[in-house]
């Protein structure tokens, strides 16, 4: 060890245990009470304030702390504070400066009479590198009367100077702002001007005073100057003004001017001014960027009780884009700070303009017209009780979709505890559209909507109440579609929760009027009073609408429930649904649906009802014009009659699987196909009538289809119909086909029951096949008929248009071996005997009147006896000449009752209304219609080839019938 | 050579086949002018009936007894025959429906369209109930139309290929015989006043 290191080493050790000794001493010092004491009195003594301190303490290496500490001058409390904190650098002493004062819990009283008070004291000069208060409390006093108080102040402050020049200045970083705060205090207490300036960090400057070019760069410049000339009231005036002065998130740039007269008791202090605040509403709504920007100005006035300590203001304009405003208010500030009342009123409130605060899809509409608001507020600011209500009158509203002409609204709204409600809110609407151009439009004349609405922070929303329509319509982009006249009404109740993307809206709705027109078919909903229920919810992002449960109710027709959804809602609907009904009435829907909307095509249908119950269950899938339906019905108690009671078919009972499909959508593939029954218990004709008839039925790919022949005894005979089909009921219900069988039965029945001219006979047969396609029913195979002693067989049976008013029946017919006698005696046409046998072909029977045919008959000589009665003889020449010739034969022929004949017959022709008719035998242009024989008494009728117009065909007819009676 | 010739020629003349169809337009004219006139010509009036001529008869004994008569045959004129049942219930149908659609052309919701036809012009001022109505007796018309070409030609032996001609001359005296103020449609498809 060198001698250097030596002396070094003792030098430390010197300098280690001088340093120990100083804290040691200063440890103990600080303990002392006499030092504390000294500390005290010094402290008085330089500030002029009675200073206490109860406990006082040094924690190495630099800090004091004073507990209990209390500033008063005699009679008054200046200041109290639980804990001061200082640190002191050695160095920072030399300047004055102290490193760090933290004050704990302090109460600054502040007396308005003694600071009022000229002071001669100068102010020692004090720098503060760190200023912490916790909880701190400002009470301004006058008196004994405590004017103000300000309660839980936490500060935080760097690089605070007080008092290097004349007058106070402050100066103070504000880290919260990135700046720093410079403030200057002049002049006597009864003549203060003040001066606080807030600027970025940066822009460093020695003083308030000495930049004044600087201002554009300043967040906020404050001039308050205080005249308060003894005896009499006081008056301040504050100017501010605040460039993108941040508090929380709003960022704030404009300026403030009031002016400020106290009373001389200093009870009362009377206000006005204006504020102006650029950039509004978005200073302080950053969030709203999209809504109109602007200066927003208050003018205000008012007043302070200093004793209640309440804020009055009398009054308040308030210009600003969003509408302009007047208001009045008071706020107090004891126990709690609070709005005791305020009222608000705004008005013009441009609604385009702050469309953009509303939820999609309001955001995107086009307004027109403006709005009012009254508003009432009140309570703690940071849980305000706001109550008023939202006008708007002669509100246009537009949208790709919709358009509402004219929109009253009169809501009143409640927003409290962080909720809103809106009840009883009313909305008028009148010419109210729906829907674009070239889709599903809907509308309405007037619509009402009452309506409560209820928002929580992250609880969704809930709108419900009541609405009625009057003059609803709809139409499809073709207009095949449409209603009319629909008032609508019922509750309803909308509801969104947060976290999920759909909306339910629940509904109970009953059409008290209205008209529909699907395609052809025709309904007024007036007479039915259709009542839909719906519990839906609509999930935006997949355009679907979730049908939980839907029922439709219709008066004297049934109720039908409805589970699924709609896909594609606002654009191609598909459904994905499941129908149920228990009690639908066929008949109910048909008189309101079908019959007047196809009764001028198909006339039957304003002859006939149905009767019966049916229950179904379907599934529908697939869009509007190409949907399919499968699912299983039954009908009980079924029944098909004209209103006179001419033909009835039931009771019906049937249980039939089905599945059927719009043309539109693709064929189904074929599994088994499943089978249901049908049974009618009768089937009444006139006087007729049999059953029961049961077989089994399918509908499957809209193939209607009986496998059970359809077995009848009637007429006395059977009837027999099998394989009953219709290949597709939807696309082409006319198409059918089926085989029948006809044994014996009984023509004296069957023409009495077509009211026909009774004769006797039986009538068999067998169509192997029937067909129907489009307008024409063909058969093929034939039917015969013993009458008359002979036999008839009718073949080539053909009906046009058989479901038309106009159907036209066509066959081709042989008699063969008819017996005159029996014949003529039937149609009484006199006496003939003989065997009669022809054909009568193309025969075609249009609106009951035969129009055309080519017929020949004659007399077959088999031996038997052909005579003629004179009767026959005179009606056979009334139908081929028109003249009656009863003179003629009781002149020259009266002698005889009958003449032989030895042939007889006819060929006729009808087409076009004309009857050709020649004679069974030609001779030169002669006719001959009955040849004589060669024996006595014989006649001929001699004919020459005839042209005869049908009406006088039936002239002739009718004068045979009326010679008879 | 010449044998080649004479088989020549003979064998063009044979090849050339002139098909003659005859479509007696003059008398359709005047069929339709008729027709017209008797279903929409009058509101409420039933058209009168159309004498037709009577048979006539002639006795002439012979024999013992010998009956003998004359009838008068219908003289094939230049009218093409316009009566039989399926026609007159045709006829019928559409004079009883035209006192429904009247108002509607009236009003111009119905008009003649280019073909003859009736179509829905327009459904302004209608209601639904009116515009279903006017929907089946367009459609009911226009079927009974088309059945009556098509029953007039039958009755006439016409060809089927030859009914739309039936179909433009009916369809010229619809428009002829229209009233003034109805809608009729001109060839380019618009819609004018009569």
């Amino acid at each position: 060890m060198t001698i250097w290191l030596r002396v070094a080493l003792k030098v430390v050790s010197a300098f280690v245990l001088l340093c120990a000794f100083v804290l040691i001493t200063l440890f103990f010092t600080f303990r002392s009470a006499k030092f504390k004491d000294w500390l005290a009195a010094e402290l008085s003594e330089r500030s002029g304030f009675h200073i206490q301190i109860a406990n006082l303490a040094f924690r190495p290496p630099f800090h004091i702390v004073a507990g209990k500490v209390q500033v008063s001058k005699p009679g008054a409390l200046v200041l109290n504070a639980a804990r001061l904190n200082i640190t002191i650098l050695p160095f920072d002493a030399l300047s004055n400066t102290l490193q760090k004062l933290d004050v704990e819990k302090p109460v600054l009283q502040l007396d308005l009479e003694e600071m009022l008070k000229s002071t001669t004291q100068a102010s020692a000069a004090v720098a503060l590198r760190h200023l912490n208060v916790r909880e701190g409390i400002i009470v301004l006093k006058k008196g004994e009367v405590t004017v103000f108080e300000l309660p839980k102040i936490n500060l935080s402050a760097d690089n605070l100077n007080l008092g290097r020049q004349a007058g106070i200045d402050l100066s103070a970083d504000l880290p919260q702002l990135n700046g720093e705060l410079l403030l200057h205090m002049s002049g006597e207490p009864r003549n203060l001007e003040m001066e606080i300036v807030v600027r970025p960090k940066h822009e460093q400057s020695p003083s308030v005073r000495q930049n004044p070019d600087g201002a554009a760069n300043e967040i906020l410049r404050v001039h308050a100057a205080l005249r308060a000339p003894e005896n009499e009231g006081a008056e301040a005036t504050i100017g501010a003004k605040f460039h993108e002065l941040v508090i929380g998130k709003a960022q704030l740039s404009g300026d403030l001017a009031s002016r400020i007269a106290i009373d001389r008791a200093w009870t009362t202090a009377a206000f006005s001014g204006r504020a102006v605040l650029v950039d509004f509403p978005k200073a302080i709504y950053p969030a709203g960027q999209k809504l109109p920007t602007g200066a927003a100005s208050a003018d205000f006035t008012g007043a302070f009780a200093f004793s209640s300590k309440t804020l009055s203001v009398k009054s308040v304009e308030i210009t600003s884009p969003l509408g302009a405003g007047a208001g009045e208010g008071e706020i107090r500030f004891e126990p709690q700070a609070r709005i005791a009342r305020a009222k608000l009123i705004i008005r013009e409130i441009p609604w385009d303009s702050v469309k953009t605060v509303f939820p999609a899809p309001l955001d995107r509409w086009i307004y027109q017209g403006r709005g009012e608001l009254d508003l009432n507020v009140s309570g703690v600011f940071d849980a305000l009780d706001v109550e008023g209500i939202l006008r708007s009158a002669a509100l246009r509203i537009r949208s790709e979709n919709m358009n509402i002409g004219n929109l009253a609204v009169t809501a009143p709204l409640r927003w409290k505890n962080s909720a809103l409600r809106i009840n009883d809110a009313k909305l008028s609407g009148t010419q109210v559209i729906y829907g674009a151009k070239n889709q599903w439009q809907a509308s309405a004349e007037q619509l009402l909507v009452s309506a409560s609405f209820e928002v929580e922070r992250d609880a969704g929303f809930k709108i419900s109440g009541a609405f009625t329509t009057g003059g609803g319509k709809f139409s499809s982009p073709d207009s095949a579609k449409a209603g009319e006249n629909i008032k609508l009404s019922g509750p309803f109740e909308i509801a969104w929760l947060p976290g999920k993307a759909s909306i339910h809206l629940n509904g109970n709705w009953r059409a008290e009027a209205g008209e529909i027109l699907w395609g052809k078919v025709f309904a007024d909903l007036k007479t039915r009073a259709p009542a839909l229920e719906v519990n839906t919810e609509y999930l935006r992002d997949n355009d679907r609408l979730v049908c939980h449960h839907c029922k439709l109710n219709l008066f004297n027709i049934g109720a039908i429930d409805l589970i699924g959804s709609l896909e594609h809602l606002t654009g191609a609907p598909a459904l994905r649904l499941e129908a149920e009904s228990k009690n639908f009435l066929p008949g109910g829907f048909f008189d309101f649906a079908l019959r007047e909307s196809f009764n001028r095509q198909y006339p039957l249908l304003d002859k006939v009802s149905l009767q019966g119950q049916m229950t179904f269950q379907m599934k529908l899938a697939g869009a509007l014009d190409a949907l399919v339906a499968e699912g299983d019905c039954t009908l009980r108690n079924g029944a098909i009659r004209t209103k006179d009671m001419d033909w009835q078919i039931g009771p019906i009972a049937l249980d039939l699987p089905f599945q059927v499909r719009f043309p539109a959508a693709q064929q189904q593939p074929m599994g088994s196909v499943r089978r249901g029954t049908m049974s009618i218990e009768k089937l009444s004709f006139g006087t007729q009538s049999f059953g029961p008839v049961t077989t089994t039925v399918s509908l499957a790919n809209n193939a209607l289809q009986f496998y059970e022949p359809l077995h009848a005894t009637v007429f006395g005979g059977e009837v027999e119909v099998a394989n009953l089909s219709w290949p597709d009921i939807i696309s082409a219900p006319q198409r059918l086909s089926f085989s029948g069988d006809v044994q014996r039965l009984q023509l004296q029945q069957l023409t009495e029951a077509l009211s026909w001219h009774p004769f006797t006979g039986t009538l068999t047969g067998s169509i192997p096949q029937v067909q129907s396609e489009e307008n024409l029913l063909r058969t093929s195979g034939e039917i015969q008929a013993q009458v008359f002693g002979g036999r008839a067989r009718i073949g080539k049976l053909e009906i046009e248009n058989p479901f038309s008013s106009l159907p036209s029946i066509k066959l081709d017919a042989s008699l063969d071996g008819i017996e005159l006698e029996q014949l003529s005696k039937t149609f009484e046409f006199g006496r003939i005997s003989g065997i009669l046998e022809g054909t009568i072909n193309d025969l075609a029977v249009t609106d009951n009147q035969p129009s055309q045919f080519s017929a020949e008959f004659h007399s077959v000589d088999r031996g038997t006896e052909q005579r003629i009665s004179v009767e026959a003889l005179n009606k056979i020449t009334v139908l081929s000449s028109g003249e009656n010739a009863g003179s003629l034969y009781g002149g020259l022929a009266g002698f005889f009752d009958s003449f032989r004949y030895s042939k007889l017959g006819f060929k006729a022709d009808l087409k076009n209304d004309r009857l050709t008719l020649r004679g069974v035998e030609t001779r030169g242009d002669q006719e001959f219609l009955v040849v004589g024989s060669f024996l006595p008494p014989t006649v001929n009728i001699i004919s020459h080839t005839q042209v005869i117009a049908f009406s006088e065909l039936l002239r002739r007819l009718q004068s045979i019938k009326s010679d008879s009676k | 050579m010449l044998k080649r010739m004479i088989f020549l020629v003979a064998f063009i003349v044979s090849a050339c086949v002139t098909v003659n169809i005859y479509f007696p337009a003059a008398a359709v004219e005047r069929a339709a002018d008729q027709i017209v006139k008797e279903t929409w010509g009058a509101s409420g009036e039933p058209p009168k009936p159309k004498s037709e001529p009577q048979s006539q008869n002639l006795f002439s004994p012979a024999g013992i007894v010998s009956v003998s008569f004359l009838g008068e045959a219908y003289a094939q004129d230049a009218d093409i025959n316009v009566s039989n049942p399926a026609i007159r219930a045709l006829k019928e149908s559409i004079r009883v429906r035209s006192d429904a659609i009247k108002p509607y052309m009236d009003r111009g919701n119905i008009g003649i369209a280019q073909d003859g036809m009736l179509a829905i012009r327009s459904t302004d001022g209608l209601s639904l109930k009116e515009r279903a109505d006017t929907q089946q007796l367009v459609a009911a018309e226009n079927r009974d139309r088309e059945a009556l070409y098509a029953e007039i030609a039958k009755a006439n032996n016409i060809a089927k290929e030859s009914i739309p001609r039936i179909k433009t001359i009916f369809a010229q005296s619809w428009i002829d015989q229209a009233r003034p103020g109805w809608w009729i449609q001109d060839n380019q498809g618009n819609w004018k006043k009569k």
